[in-house]
């Protein structure tokens, strides 16, 4: 019984350790699907010239893009909003990418997205595909550091307790 | 509330709409048009009269309407722009008015929207019935004339509804005659082939070499470039039904274009309209060896 308390207390601190690092990961993935997104738009626009509600209604149905949540409810905002409100919304609401100053970048796409010409938008949306690629160094460095120290840090601090109750 | 009145205004934002629909139930049954001008009172061209809403409108709100018209994507719509006016779904359309923007004399956009003029697509029964009954199986190789207004387009559409069973292809220059939306026509216009927005040389090319038609379709022809084309037609047999502007005969005779089309024998009919008055009404069909 006291061994089992033991290993229950243990994995606490490895469980949030491997999250924390793991929601790094996420915000590297987030934003790699991010900058994956914009090469998207770039060439809807570019070659398609797609409206850009049917746009995100596509995309919302491709699954390589289900890490980025907030799209299944910029979909049912498109339903009552035009689509300047109904994207800032979707994007504030998007509770699991936390990175705040990242979120602004991608809000500011509501001033951008149909406002122009083709050449207008690809020209502002190859401008904020750069601004995510220099947070995707950041975010990936942030990973490499950080996200190696919380997994080291939980399992220690799991084992040392384990030691401790035992 | 009248439907098609309802149709339009919803491509607008939505607190615009709640003004619309303030306006008289009798102004709205009976609109043809809603102008949108900067500064200026939103204003209801009806059959009637023109209804004045109470608001004018400021610069915000006429980009705004812009957008909203464009569905938020002005990208898609820039080729249209440039042209003046955007189709909507329901085949309603909206001119602008602004600013031109030319690059080597090539009018590349229009900035600045100061109006909008919103245009009621509403369906005309019956518009070809008289042309129809009157030239029967000989309904190819007919020129319809008319000043603007007349209801040309409209019997165009009628025609190319009512040949169903034929292969028929329309050239559509300006978008008027199947107002495709996203390729998709809004107007009944059978089962036409539609190419939309090709010039009327291409169009008639491309229709003939791609779709194998036994009729062509299209509007306001007078175009030199149309003269070689419209040969195209006569020598591969396809039947071309055309529109092209004109009071009457008389003045249609001093058009040296028209004569060149007309000496084509692409053309064996002329119905002449009765004018802006009387919409769709056929004043005369005369045959072309007649006046030529």
């Amino acid at each position: 019984m006291k061994i089992l308390g033991a290993i229950l207390i243990a994995l606490c601190p490895i469980i949030i350790g491997f999250k924390k690092s793991n929601n790094l990961k996420q915000n590297q993935i987030k934003i790699e699907k991010i900058i994956e997104l914009i090469n998207w738009i770039i060439s809807e626009i570019k070659f398609k010239k797609t409206e850009i509600s049917s746009m995100f209604f596509n995309i919302s149905k491709n699954k390589n893009f289900k890490n980025l949540e907030f799209l299944q409810d910029l979909k049912e905002n498109l339903k009552i909003y035009p689509f300047p409100k109904a994207w800032e919304i979707s994007i504030e609401n998007w509770n699991e990418f936390p990175l705040e100053e990242e979120k602004e970048y991608l809000k500011s796409l509501s001033n951008i997205l149909g406002a122009t010409d083709s050449n207008g938008q690809i020209l502002n949306l190859k401008h904020t595909r750069f601004q995510f690629e220099e947070r995707l160094k950041h975010a990936t460095n942030t990973y490499i550091s950080k996200g190696k120290i919380c997994k080291s840090l939980g399992a220690l601090l799991g084992v040392a307790m384990f030691i401790v109750f035992i | 509330m009248d439907v098609e009145f309802n149709d339009a205004i919803k491509n607008l934002p939505q607190n615009i709409i709640t003004i619309l629909k303030t306006a008289p139930e009798e102004i709205k049954k009976n609109a043809k048009e809603i102008k949108f001008r900067l500064g200026r009172k939103i204003a209801i061209t009806s059959f009637i009269k023109t209804h004045f809403l109470n608001k004018i409108l400021l610069k915000e709100e006429i980009e705004e309407i812009f957008k909203s018209i464009c569905g938020y994507s002005i990208h898609s719509h820039a080729e249209e722009i440039k042209k003046g006016f955007i189709t909507l779904k329901g085949g309603h359309r909206a001119g602008i008015c602004g600013t031109a923007v030319y690059e080597n004399n090539i009018l590349k956009n229009i900035k600045d929207i100061s109006s909008i003029n919103l245009r009621i697509a509403r369906q005309v029964l019956n518009a070809s019935e008289t042309i129809l009954e009157n030239l029967k199986e000989n309904i190819g190789n007919l020129l319809i004339v008319g000043p603007p207004a007349s209801g040309k387009t409209t019997i165009l559409k009628d025609i190319a509804k009512n040949l169903t069973n034929k292969s028929v292809a329309i050239i559509d220059t300006r978008g008027e005659i199947a107002a495709s939306f996203y390729g998709n026509p809004q107007n009944d216009v059978g089962n036409a082939d539609v190419f939309d927005f090709f010039n009327r040389e291409d169009g008639i090319i491309f229709a003939i070499r791609t779709m194998n038609p036994e009729y062509i379709i299209c509007d306001e022809i007078g175009d030199e470039s149309d003269i070689n084309a419209i040969k195209m037609c006569v020598g591969t047999g396809v039947k071309l039904i055309a529109t092209a502007h004109g009071e009457n005969i008389k003045e249609l005779k001093k058009r040296k274009i028209i004569e060149k089309i007309l000496k084509t024998n692409a053309f064996s009919n002329i119905a002449i309209l009765e004018g802006k008055k009387n919409p769709c009404k056929i004043n005369s069909i005369i045959k072309v060896g007649e006046i030529f």
